[in-house]
């Protein structure tokens, strides 16, 4: 004769087979919130160098006396942090001059043999709690020697940049999770240094299980190698 | 009882791998930051030496410097060490100047600024290093 399950026996099986089911949606869980952070990191890790590769290209292109910086700060208050209240933080400006064609018979002031300078890489982080590091090229209607008359590194720092009253060129935004952005002129060294800070809103961390966030940072020093006289 | 004990050790395996999936991407950071650093610190020693020789008495300095960086958990920072090795490639003497193959190594995880160059069971190296020729020329 056939002999069914008894309700004892359903019961341990059922049991042995929950606990199964809990390790494993655990770990599917552990996997996606692995996924996710490794994500995050690798996210943050490229936005950063994309960032301080363009910066120092540009900065190298440079002489150390048309790199202009203007320290500015902003009292935000971030995401998932509102239990810490205000938080200051850096997002100043800095800017390169340029030239556009230096084979333009106009590439040269012709009286004091100094370039005519008509486009300004401007970088600058903007003031919403998740900043922005925006790259803009402007390019005054005025052109001549350094300094620009038309030109304000100041009255270019947009939250919208393309509010800018100059005329712009391209503008890329190279990273929507800007946590601060220190630029110095050291006049001792004549380095050009950059503090970079990103952050990046995490899930549940693996393990602990706590909301976390990352936060990635690079700094650059860099030498405007067309800085004269040369140290 | 063998089926279960077959998936406790599946899952275990799992987990382990998203935990190296994860050291992976923080080394991988770390090695991003300790590599800028050490080409900032190579560029830096470079542009400042005729400097050093006034203030150390050696064309370059050599202490460790140790700097703390958000490398990846945003409440806690990791410290990175840097030392410069530079190793005198020819010497022309005092007139003509001398040439040095400068190296820069940056490490990190390390107790503390005496324990260059770690490793650590599934992490590997922990250190980096950029290195140039650099002529340093004479008075």
């Amino acid at each position: 004769m056939k002999r069914g399950f008894s309700l004892l026996e359903l019961c341990v099986s059922l049991g042995i087979l929950s606990f199964v089911l809990l390790g494993i949606f655990g770990v599917f869980e552990l996997g996606q919130s692995s996924f996710h952070f490794a994500s995050l990191r690798q996210g943050l890790q490229s936005e950063a160098r994309v960032a301080f590769y363009a910066l120092g290209n540009d900065l190298r292109h440079s002489s150390f006396v048309t790199v202009t910086t203007v320290p500015r700060t902003v009292s935000v208050i971030l995401p998932r942090q509102e239990s810490r209240g205000n938080q200051t933080l850096d997002r100043d400006g800095l800017c390169t001059a340029g030239v556009e064609n230096w084979e333009s018979p106009g590439a040269i002031d012709i009286h004091s043999g100094f370039p005519n300078f008509d486009s300004f890489v401007v970088y600058y982080g903007t003031s919403e709690p998740e900043g922005r590091l925006i790259r803009q090229v402007v390019r005054p209607a005025l052109v001549g020697p350094y300094p620009n008359a038309e030109f304000s590194l100041v009255n270019s720092m947009h939250d919208n940049p393309l509010a800018n009253s100059s005329r712009v060129g391209v503008t890329r935004t190279l990273s929507k999770r800007l946590l601060s952005f220190r630029a110095r002129r050291d006049n001792d060294s004549r380095l050009v240094v950059v503090l970079l800070r990103l952050r990046g809103m995490g899930g549940a961390k693996p393990g602990t299980g706590a909301r976390a966030d990352e936060t990635f940072e690079l700094t650059l020093k860099t030498y405007p190698e067309n800085t004269y006289p040369r140290v | 009882m063998l089926a279960v004990g077959l998936l406790g050790l599946i899952l275990l395996s799992v987990i382990a791998l998203f935990h190296s999936l994860l050291a992976s991407t923080s080394k991988s950071n770390d090695m991003t930051v300790a590599t800028a650093m050490a080409q900032q610190r190579l560029n830096e020693l470079v542009t400042q030496q005729p400097s050093y020789r006034a203030t150390y008495g050696q064309d370059f300095p050599t202490d460790v410097l140790g700097q703390a960086v958000y490398a990846h958990d945003s409440q806690s920072t990791s410290t990175f060490y840097s030392q410069a090795r530079p190793e005198l490639l020819k010497d022309d003497g005092p007139a003509f100047g001398r040439t040095y193959y400068l190296e820069v190594q940056v490490f990190w995880n390390t107790p503390d600024a005496n324990q260059v160059a770690a490793n650590r069971h599934q992490q590997g190296a922990q250190s980096v290093k950029a290195g140039r020729v650099v002529y340093v020329p004479g008075s």
